[in-house]
């Protein structure tokens, strides 16, 4: 008896179409995911209110504008006023501190020592308007 | 003379292992990435070295380099987002804030948005950054 011979048969579906697909699908997702690591510096919301300021017993930053600097009206490089502050803290954690920029200053200024002081100061830190 | 015959290889076979490769990236990007709805303006938040992770599920608003105010796709005036905060904060489900503002803005505008949202009874804002030289 003469058996009949299976041939071994290529699969009729070709995978071209489906590697289309999976690039297509692979593109999209490249580029509609995002990867950003959002962080946050969180501000508390208090009542607003107008304050005595006793330059004595207070570091007033002013922004003047994005590079330029006081600490208490005394105009000085950002590393200087940074460390002056930071051995203030050192000595008393809620040493408090007022950050006033000045109309035209970026956010990303006041955001950049707001996150250098948050390194070292207690909660005791303040945003405020500058007096007209 | 003899010429060599070319034998011919199955192409299937040869890219296959690209096909790995594609199916793991795929895998990858459909579970590592995460979607969010295009913004109605683009934002380049301040960048920051502080390692406080954000929670995306938080309400938040956007604040473009005018100080315009944006949430769910539309612009909002003063009267608006006090409004739309409180009633959130009556919800019950509003812990804080989250401010998408931009890098380039005056810092005033944030200022005297604080002071605005006194009114209310939001404790706390969280101010979105980035790590410095990520992309956004």
């Amino acid at each position: 008896m003469q058996l009949a011979k299976t041939q071994k048969k290529h699969s009729i579906v070709s995978l071209t179409p489906l590697i289309d697909v999976v690039f297509i699908l692979l593109i999209f997702f490249m580029l509609a995911s995002s990867f950003a690591e959002w962080q946050f510096i969180e501000l508390s919301v208090g009542k607003a209110e107008e304050m005595r300021v006793d330059s004595r017993s207070t570091s007033t930053i002013k922004l003047i504008t994005d590079g330029t600097f006081t600490l208490n009206d005394k105009e000085m490089r950002m590393e200087e006023i940074i460390s002056i502050v930071r051995e203030r803290c050192r000595i008393n954690i809620n040493h408090p501190i007022i950050i006033q920029p000045v109309e035209g200053v970026s956010l990303q200024s006041l955001v950049t020592i707001l996150d250098q002081i948050n390194e070292f100061a207690g909660k005791n830190i303040s945003l405020a308007k500058v007096d007209s | 003379m003899q010429i060599k015959q070319v034998t011919t290889t199955n192409h299937s076979e040869n890219i296959l292992p690209l096909v790995n490769v594609v199916f793991l990236l795929l895998i990858f990007f459909m579970l590592a990435g995460a979607f969010s709805k295009p913004d109605l303006f683009e934002v380049i938040v301040p960048s920051a070295e502080n390692d406080n992770a954000a929670d995306r599920k938080v309400l938040t608003m956007l604040i473009n380099e005018n100080g315009e105010i944006a949430h769910n796709q539309s612009i909002l005036n003063e009267e608006e987002l006090v409004k739309t905060i409180k009633d959130e904060l009556e919800d019950g489900s509003l812990v804080h804030l989250q401010l998408k503002a931009d890098a380039s803005m005056d810092a005033i505008r944030l200022i005297d948005l604080m002071e605005l949202l006194s009114t209310t009874e939001l404790p706390a804002i969280h101010l979105l950054t980035v790590a410095p030289g990520s992309k956004q």
